[in-house]
């Protein structure tokens, strides 16, 4: 389906502004991007939308100039241009906007936005007033009223990106790529974003928005373009796809495909946590979880989740509230602790803290498990062997053998070790942070039918996801998270799209 | 949103208080403490520690390490004594002993940013590389100089400071401005907090690295000249343990290893508290030998006691 | 060497990335080679005689450098070592020449020791200090501790029974590679084939994700540092005795060589790759190279300047291969 030219703004030339076209990119053991065509004019908001994993964050970088491509041209105005770095990207007058914020702590926020750009006096010395009368104009322009001589560190992660935001606006771009900028801000950060975006629309700006979030685009976007396993699916105008169709075209398989149910009625408590605060994370949390059924917790990201999981597995410190755990009560103190009472965590950074990248898939699948299997102090290697190609048989890992180093594999075979890590150990509760970020949907939906065995098999499954579809699908009960409170609990059939949709974004709560 | 203005509390060092502790306790146990030549005795000695330690803050907020800066020291000493040995002028000596410093701290800042060796490995070897040159070339022994121009820079006097504390103040003032108002101090602290925000702003992160490690070699090498003035001679071992020192001086200061959080400005008050207590256990007779040990054991202690106050007032979050 | 000893425990075995393979290989070729080269210099090189004496000579290095690798594949460092084998050789020296007898002195010796190694276990891992600053610190601390039993003296005159650890003999192999033997063999064994070896291993390629998956890293970093410790003990008994004299200045060449060694031998500065069979070939290329210039007659002020030059091209030797197996 190739694209009209979109309507709406008056338009000096009918010709894009940047495009792309056959790009490709690589990842050790995954294909981000496979000949993938993209082009945005003057004057539009174009939306860049797809599941967790499709490419949509990848192509955004190379627009920007974060990452290289591998082959395929990137036009400016119809010319081709290489572009190795951001900075270079500026001069085009193309600017991003990353999900990993690229600011320097300590340093104030003055000096985040202008840095290497700091306005001068007498050549070499830095104009400090200069700098932040100028960041304090910028970031008014997007309603933001801080104190810019304070250390970035001092603020949440929505200031923070109002800081990226206003680091790129500095440079006057023509081209502006928001990679998943309504992620941390709440309903009105979010109006006041979309304003300033639609006054930069007007100005003739060219605008790519990347998002997976269907609520907002409708009410932002002009044309859309959706990708899906690294490859072009569709690209139209809004206003001629309606949201249904959108989701079919994101996901390509029905609902029931993507998250399997095969549900007995749960068993007794696992898990149930009263009150519970942690420093730096939640307050006041209720929950519980029982043996057999799956627990999503649903919300935004920064909302504080990671921090009451990592909590409730020995990480970070509690401030008060009780856990009980399989009917005992525990404080939890370290992981080495709630691993040996049988709890498991499959992290949400699986590279940096669910596996030992440069080891093999059998070490990582046996390292959580040592004193399990060796009681007797001596490890054998045959053993360990024959553990883990049990598991890569029974989990289709796929790996050429169990000595590969775990950075080969993809994305997905990559969790399902993480996962077997758990299986090999008596873990009775298994806690998800995003199980299935950065996968390819084939392997999403393995892992989904993973867990939906685990919990026929009686253990139970805390889950955080901040894919809406998949807590719906998957969770037997959802509770909701934003900043840091905890909802009460629905049930699967209570547990509609809007009503956690408006929760994760703070309309209709009780308490302020 | 989170607007955390504790600023003002948190940025009192604990050390302070520590510093002040001891001001008092050796108030009643060394009567000849506080008088006046004890004091300026007190700042002559702590000069070229302060100047050593400034180089040291800047190479640890780029979450880096200077290992071989007592060395270095010791060193630049040893060149300036080789050159007025031989017959240089005074000032041009010292000047080369300096530039020699400086050359050492390209090299390092070469290996850790070109060679990608890790920085602690690449000061460690320089400082041994170093400690064979310097005993090669002076046979073990020191060399003397001798200039009137050496009593000047050590006993003298301006504006009613004695020069080796005006020097070092002078510098202390010097790098504070490059780092609030250079790009050379904005390079420091995104080298420690995200390196990969300097890169992707334009800014070449090892010529950075480079400049930072060479700076420190400077200021390691007008510490070695001070020194060298003082004991009129050039040893190589005239700087030795002074690293510890300094990395203690640092981070009592405040200055943490995460992050690039610090400053040099802070590093003068664990600068004063080593050398307080150095001069305090001279001044109360404790022998030497015992020295070594106490030493090690306070300032360790007072490293454990500035991270524990940290710790406790939360002011890490977001980690 | 194959592949396995050099990488970590069970990883990839079959890795056919052949700079990979060429580096274990390297290092056995570099020491053959150096053996060839003093031979030349000297014609006693290899005979029976010179051979043992150069074995014995290496021990001590031996003895440090594999606790040293320990440490070091945690991704840490042990700078105290020096001060360590000082203080506790000169303890011994003290007790022994005063009456007590030797398995009592050397057990104190080794207490020494081990509580050095868990201080900095403990500074490291609990008050959260970067490993060159607490065990420089203890460093510091140690020889400290060291002159102030010596008082600038040095002790002389050991009884028999402790020189017997020295120079002792059980048929041709002397006493201190009988104990060096041991002590490899042992802490080889525990690396490579016990569960808290592989602990260890977990702790230095990703601290973050062993703790994750349940190891205590706490009491795993205490274990480590409170064996680098216990073996720099060991060194400094034996040195003492081969001796007979103990003074506060013994340990100090040994923590650089220590490193050198280690790193020579193929661990990463990183953590999680290496072991001790490398590190001992690490251990007798450098003694050999001493030996070696003292052969050609260099002084022995030229000792640190090979020590520091060898660690450099070693770290930058494994920094590159390392670069180009990622």
């Amino acid at each position: 389906m190739r694209s009209a030219s979109p309507k709406g703004a008056s338009m000096v030339s009918q010709a894009a502004l940047l495009q792309a076209r056959g790009i490709c990119k690589e990842f050790p053991g995954v294909r981000a991007l496979e000949n993938v065509d993209f082009d945005v004019y003057p004057g539009e908001v174009h939306i860049l939308i797809g599941e967790n994993g499709a490419g949509k964050s990848t192509l955004g970088k190379i627009l920007m100039g974060a990452y290289k491509h591998d082959s395929g041209e990137i036009l400016l105005e119809g010319k081709p241009i290489k572009i190795g770095r951001p900075v270079e990207a500026l001069r085009y007058g193309i600017g991003g906007v990353h999900q990993e914020f690229m600011l320097v702590p300590w340093l104030n926020v003055a000096q985040n936005i202008f840095l290497n750009r700091e306005p001068r006096r007498w050549g070499v010395v830095i104009d400090h007033q200069k700098m932040h009368e100028e960041s304090q104009r910028l970031l008014g322009s997007l309603d933001v009223h801080i104190d810019t001589t304070q250390p970035l560190k001092h603020y949440g992660t929505a200031i923070q990106q109002m800081v990226e935001l206003s680091k790129v606006m500095a440079s006057n771009p023509r081209v502006l790529i928001l990679d998943e900028p309504t992620a941390v801000l709440t309903e009105r950060e979010v109006e006041c974003l979309f304003k300033r975006i639609r006054e930069l629309r007007e100005q003739g700006i060219a605008i790519i928005f990347i998002s997976h979030r269907l609520q907002e685009i409708r009410e932002i976007g002009d044309r859309v373009t959706v990708l899906r396993d690294g490859k072009n699916a569709a690209t139209g105008l809004m206003n001629d796809i309606s949201n249904d169709e959108l989701v079919r075209i994101m996901v390509g398989r029905s609902i029931s495909q993507m998250y399997p149910r095969n549900r007995r009625p749960p068993g007794e408590e696992a898990l149930r946590v009263k009150g519970l605060s942690v420093r730096g994370g939640p307050k006041n949390v209720d929950l519980i979880v029982r043996k057999g059924e799956i627990v999503g917790i649903s919300g935004l990201v920064g909302s504080g989740r990671t921090e009451l999981v990592t909590a409730i597995f020995g990480i970070g410190h509690i401030e008060q509230g009780e856990i009980t755990l399989f009917g005992d009560k525990v404080t939890p103190r370290s992981p080495a602790q709630m691993v040996r009472k049988g709890v498991g965590l499959i992290p949400e950074d699986r590279k940096r803290l669910g596996l030992t990248m440069k080891f093999s898939v059998a070490w990582n699948v046996v390292v959580a498990s040592l004193k399990l299997h060796f009681p007797h102090f001596v490890v054998s290697y045959s053993k360990v062997a024959r553990l883990a190609e049990k598991f890569v048989k029974e989990l289709r890992i796929a790996t050429p053998s169990v000595s590969r180093q775990v950075k080969f594999l993809s994305g997905g075979s990559q969790q399902k070790v993480v996962l077997a890590k758990w299986l090999n150990t008596d873990s009775k509760l298994l806690i998800f942070d995003e199980p299935t970020r950065g996968i390819d949907v084939g392997a999403k939906v393995e892992i989904h039918t993973l867990m939906d065995h685990l919990v026929q098999n009686d253990i139970a499954i805390l889950m955080i996801s901040s894919d809406l579809p998949e807590v719906l699908g998957m969770s037997d009960a959802v509770y909701v998270m934003y900043q840091g409170k905890l909802s009460e609990r629905f049930s699967h059939e209570e547990a509609t799209q809007d009503k956690v949709a408006s929760l994760m974004l703070g309309v209709g709560r009780n308490e302020a | 949103m989170k607007h955390n203005f504790h600023l003002r509390f948190v940025d009192i060092p604990p050390v302070s208080w520590i510093v002040l502790a001891l001001f008092i306790v050796y108030g009643f146990f060394a009567p000849g403490f506080f008088s006046a030549s004890n004091l300026w005795n007190i700042g002559v000695q702590a000069a070229p520690l302060l100047v050593l330690a400034i180089g040291s803050t800047i190479v640890i907020l780029t979450e880096g390490i200077d290992l071989s800066c007592g060395i270095v020291l010791g060193f630049a000493g040893v060149g300036f004594a080789l050159l007025a040995q031989h017959g240089v002028p005074v000032w041009l000596a010292m000047l080369g002993g300096i530039v020699l410093g400086g050359i050492c701290g390209l090299i390092n800042g070469v290996m850790v940013a070109t060679l990608h060796l890790p920085p602690f490995i690449a000061t460690l070897g320089m400082a041994s590389v170093l400690t064979g040159a310097g005993l090669v070339s002076t046979a073990g022994t020191s060399i003397p100089v001798k200039d009137s121009v050496l009593d000047f820079l050590t006993n003298g006097a301006l504006l009613g400071i004695k020069m080796p504390i005006l020097i070092a103040l002078v510098i202390l003032g010097a790098v504070m401005f490059l780092m609030r108002f250079t790009a050379f101090g904005r390079n420091v602290y995104s080298l420690g907090g995200n390196p990969e925000a300097l890169r992707l702003s334009g800014a070449s992160v090892s010529a950075s690295l480079i400049v930072t490690y060479s700076v420190a070699g400077l200021l390691a090498g007008i510490a070695g000249i001070l020194v060298a003035s003082r004991t009129a001679s050039g040893h190589i071992a005239s700087g030795f343990g002074w690293d510890f020192d300094a990395i203690a001086a640092t981070i009592i200061g405040g200055t943490s290893f995460e992050e690039g959080k610090g400053g040099v400005g802070f590093t003068i008050l664990g600068v004063i508290l080593i050398a307080v207590l150095r001069n305090g256990l001279n001044v109360a007779g404790v022998p030497n030998m015992y020295q070594f040990a106490l030493m090690g054991t306070v300032v360790l202690g007072a490293i454990i006691f500035e991270i524990m106050v940290r710790r406790l007032s939360g002011a890490e979050e977001g980690r | 060497m194959s592949e396995i000893a050099e990488s970590a425990s069970i990883a990839d075995k079959k890795s056919i990335d052949f700079k990979r393979f060429i580096g274990p290989l390297l290092r056995p070729l570099g020491l053959l080679l150096l053996c060839i080269l003093l031979s030349f210099l000297s014609e006693n090189f290899f005979t029976l005689k010179n051979i043992i004496s150069v074995l014995r000579q290496s021990t001590i290095l031996v003895v440090v450098a594999v606790g040293m690798t320990v440490v070091i594949l945690t991704a840490g460092i042990d700078l105290s070592v020096g001060g360590v084998m000082a203080l506790v050789g000169c303890l011994t020296a003290q007790l022994s020449v005063n009456g007590m007898p030797l398995v009592p002195a050397i057990a104190c010796g080794l207490a020494a020791g081990l509580l050095v190694g868990l201080l900095n276990g403990v500074l490291i891992s609990v008050f959260g200090l970067p490993p060159f600053v607490a065990t420089y610190g203890m460093m510091w601390i140690a020889n400290g501790v060291a002159m102030i039993l010596m008082q600038g003296k040095i002790i002389f005159g050991l009884p028999d029974n402790f020189l017997w650890l020295g120079s002792g003999y059980v048929s041709i192999i002397p006493i201190p590679v009988i104990i060096t033997v041991v002590v490899a063999v042992v802490f080889h064994f525990y690396l490579r084939k016990t569960v808290p070896g592989q602990e260890i291993y977990a702790l230095g390629a990703n601290r973050d994700a062993a703790r994750y998956s349940g190891i205590k890293t706490t009491k795993t970093l205490l274990l480590v540092y409170g064996l680098s410790g216990l073996t720099a003990a060991i060194a400094g008994i034996m040195m003492t005795a081969r001796l007979d004299a103990a003074e506060e200045g013994m340990g100090e060449p040994f923590g650089l060589q220590a490193i050198a060694a280690v790193v020579m031998g193929g661990s990463s500065m990183m953590g999680g790759e290496g072991g001790i069979p490398g590190t001992i070939i690490g251990a007798l290329i450098l003694t050999l190279v001493v030996n070696g210039l003292n052969l050609m007659g260099v002084s022995s002020m030229v000792h640190p300047l090979v020590t520091g030059g060898v660690i450099l091209l070693a770290v930058f030797f494994d920094v590159v291969t390392r670069k180009w197996s990622d």
